[in-house]
């Protein structure tokens, strides 16, 4: 039932924009999850934070791909400043996994897929170019892990404040918070 | 006044419709920032307590069978405190939330904080404490539906409130702005006329200047026409000049050579013409002479009542043959001025009066002028000046068409040089003038000192000139024409003069050498053979005697270039004709000064 369907809020912090290029964070398990398509997705260890599900090439449980947070770790990684809808703070440091990376490593092959968070909000994904723009997962929020409360684990988060076009009503709503499932059509 | 009116309207609509502007504008942004977010909060928060007590049921009853049951309602907790917690964004003070959605969110604050504690891993609860939070959480969220319902019936109203606001805005938006529109045309109009009859304007001026070069062209034309005419009398006066100066010299000295009455009396006729002719001379020299700009003005203090008296005597005779009065009223003051150039403007209007006059009389006065000094006047009871000729009558050759037709006809330059004279002094000229009435010329100029004629009267005496001569003085004469080189040679020998005549700067060095002799000074005509000078000759025999002779130069130009040059020379000038006097007067002079 909720949603943050709300207009970008004015207040966005342009200056001191960086996009912080983490991407050589990964291990080995990485290189191989992320190079090679064929290779066989491993079973989560942990508890799982995210499944992607529908349309999908690659799955380890079932028909679904699951992750838990140490196989998101050791997936590339990258990181934005922007000022949020949702906080009055001038900016936060969102880092995690570029959306088009996990996309293409479960081998998705619809171009819509809906978002489903903890709290029930469902919205679907449609007309954003991943490729263009480093929509992220975020897991952490100014060097913090996110929790429950603080809207994680795993937030769909959009780089405002260096993509200006990005803010409007639509994008807002696309940003799921406490997101756990995605389903691909 | 109408354009001004307009502008008004024009300005006071403009100054609505930007207002209105303001208030649509406004009233959009409160229609848009109004309820959405609020809105978003409570459903986010209704579902979430739901959820909550919900999964606070469900483990109480999973827990009956399974005691180690997973304990899921603490992850609804944790999002039930992340959505309440948005609070700052969701219900910012410019959002104007409802008081109600205010307490609720301080309600549920204290419900997840007092709960807290219980959702610790090890927390034991007991079946009423999980009762007691879900129908807490349960309460929770009945009221946000509550609020909900308000905020929704609210909103609804708000909405009709700005749609019939939107509505009345519109409305006045439409009238101002169409009123605004036919000012604004209205003006245009009125502006585009007015342009119109500007360009028109212009345009007629156009034509105008046009009009105005075109006659200022003529009048330069007629300019250079009167330029022509002047070089022409300047080159006719000085041919007609040199004969008549000879003539002049010749018949002062025939006079001792008459003996009978009867040659006395056609000399002095003669001698009368003469004068005349030299008169009429002067008066076109005088305007040569003011065209080259030469005359050098010498003011002295003098005795009106001196020159009203030779101006009587010089014009009596004419008075009594046209059978006028003549009346000279004396005054006994005296006049700050150049005594020959004023001599001249009154002698031109006394003779101009009596010219003009069939009958009746001419008056000279004079008298103190009302705000200071004197106040010369000429008037006659002639035939007046009409309006349209005053102007006309101080231009050069003009003469009045007159029925009169003096007899004694002039040059018609005796006004003009009058004009242009007291230009010169700074005498203030005016006429009065009726038509059959007479004329009536008031000068005013300013007073002299009578103390300083008196004591110039005293030490000048009888300065007339029959007893004077120059005993033994040498004075040469280089002149080309022989009649005047002999009348000046017989003049000055007459006055015991010794003379050498030469017709050229050559023949008078060679006259010079002949004879041994050094002249006292030198009599020079400024034109002379062969584009020579009297200048020249004067530099010559200076040269040659190696002495600084006295010299003096004589001549008939009256072509304003010629006067000028011969000025330039630094010699001193005598115009001819010469009068004896005035000859004699300039060598007693130069001889003084010699010695």
């Amino acid at each position: 039932m909720d949603s943050p369907f709300l207009p970008g809020r004015v207040r966005r912090r342009i200056a001191q924009r960086i996009v912080l290029l983490l991407a050589l964070l990964h291990g080995p398990g990485a290189e191989s999850l992320a190079d090679d398509a064929t290779a066989v997705l491993p079973p989560p260890e942990g508890p799982v934070l995210l499944v992607i599900r529908g349309a999908i090439a690659r799955t380890n449980v079932d028909d679904e791909a699951r992750f838990d947070r140490a196989m998101l770790h050791r997936l590339p990684r990258t990181g934005f400043e922007t000022a949020t809808p949702w906080s009055t703070a001038p900016s936060h440091t969102f880092e995690g996994v570029r959306l088009s990376v996990l996309l293409d490593l479960v081998g998705a092959s619809g171009t819509r897929f809906e978002a489903i968070g903890a709290d029930d909000y469902a919205i679907t994904f449609e007309g954003v170019d991943l490729e263009r723009y480093p929509v992220i997962l975020a897991d952490t929020q100014d060097g913090m892990p996110l929790t429950l409360r603080r809207l994680g684990p795993l937030r769909i988060m959009f780089p405002f404040d260096d993509y200006p076009e990005l803010l409007n009503q639509g994008n807002d709503a696309l940003s799921v918070w406490q997101l756990e499932v995605m389903e691909i059509r | 006044m109408f354009i001004a009116l307009t502008s008004v309207a024009a300005v006071v609509c403009s100054a609505v419709v930007v207002y209105l502007m303001v208030q649509i504008n406004r009233t959009r942004l409160v229609l848009q920032a109004d309820g959405v977010y609020e809105f978003n909060y409570i459903q986010q928060n209704d579902h979430n307590f739901d959820e909550f007590a919900l999964a606070l049921d469900e483990w109480r009853e999973a827990r009956r069978d399974d005691p180690d049951a997973p304990r899921d309602f603490r992850q609804r907790f944790d999002i039930v405190w992340s959505a309440l917690s948005l609070s700052e964004t969701q219900l910012g003070p410019s959002l104007r939330p409802l008081p109600e959605t205010r307490a609720l969110q301080a309600d549920g604050e204290a419900f997840l904080a007092k709960n807290e504690p219980l959702m610790e891993p090890d927390a034991e609860l007991d079946d009423e404490d999980l009762k007691r939070m879900a129908d807490e959480a349960r309460t929770l969220s009945r009221r946000v539906y509550q609020i909900g319902l308000t905020l929704y019936l609210r909103k609804g109203i708000l909405r009709d409130d700005v749609a019939a606001r939107m509505d009345r805005l519109t409305r006045a938006f439409w009238f101002f702005g169409t009123t605004l529109l036919l000012a604004g045309l209205t003006l245009y109009g009125l502006l585009t006329r007015a342009y119109r009859r500007a360009s028109a304007l212009v345009d007629q001026s156009n034509v105008t200047q046009a009009q105005l070069a075109t006659a200022l062209e003529e009048l330069t034309d007629g300019d250079i026409e009167r330029r022509k005419q002047n070089r022409f009398i300047a080159t006719a006066s000085h041919d007609l000049r040199q004969p008549l100066h000879a003539l002049g010299l010749n018949l002062v000295t025939l006079r001792g050579h008459v003996d009978t009455p009867l040659g006395e009396s056609i000399l002095e006729n003669a001698s009368r013409s003469t004068e005349s002719l030299n008169h009429l001379l002067g008066s076109v020299l005088d305007v040569s002479r003011l065209d080259a700009e030469v005359i050098e003005v010498k003011r002295a203090d003098l005795a009106l009542d001196e020159m009203f008296e030779q101006l009587h005597h010089t014009w009596q005779p004419e008075a009594n043959d046209r059978k006028l009065a003549f009346d000279v009223h004396l005054s006994g003051l005296a006049v700050n001025t150049d005594p020959v150039l004023f001599g001249r403007i009154l002698g031109n209007l006394v003779s101009n009066a009596l010219r003009y006059t069939e009958a009746g009389s001419v008056l000279l006065e004079a008298e103190r002028g009302t705000r200071g000094g004197v106040l010369v006047t000429v008037a006659d009871t002639g035939q007046g000046i009409p309006e349209r000729e005053r102007e006309a009558v101080f231009a050069e050759y003009y003469q009045m068409d007159t029925t009169v037709g003096a007899r004694t006809q002039g040059l018609g330059l005796g006004l003009s040089i009058v004009h242009r004279l007291a230009r010169l002094l700074d005498i203030q000229l005016e006429v009065q003038s009726s038509v059959g009435r007479g004329t009536r010329f008031e000068l005013l100029l300013p007073e002299g000192d009578m103390g300083v004629v008196e004591r110039r009267r005293s030490c000048a005496n009888s300065s007339a000139f029959d007893g004077v001569h120059f005993d033994g003085l040498k004075v040469l004469v280089i002149d080309d024409d022989r009649d005047i080189r002999d009348g000046t040679l017989r003049l000055l020998e007459q006055r015991a003069c010794r003379v050498i005549a030469a017709d050229s700067a050559d023949e008078a060095l060679a006259a010079i050498v002949d004879e041994e002799l050094v002249p006292d000074l030198i009599v020079a005509d400024y034109r002379l053979r062969d584009d020579r000078t009297g200048a020249d000759a004067i530099r010559a025999v200076r040269e040659e005697v190696n002495e600084n002779v006295p010299a003096m130069i004589v001549t008939g130009d009256t072509s304003p270039a010629r006067l000028r040059e011969a000025s330039a020379s630094g010699f001193r000038l005598l115009n001819k004709p010469v009068v004896p006097e005035e000859l004699f007067d300039a060598i007693g002079d130069l001889a003084d000064r010699g010695t």
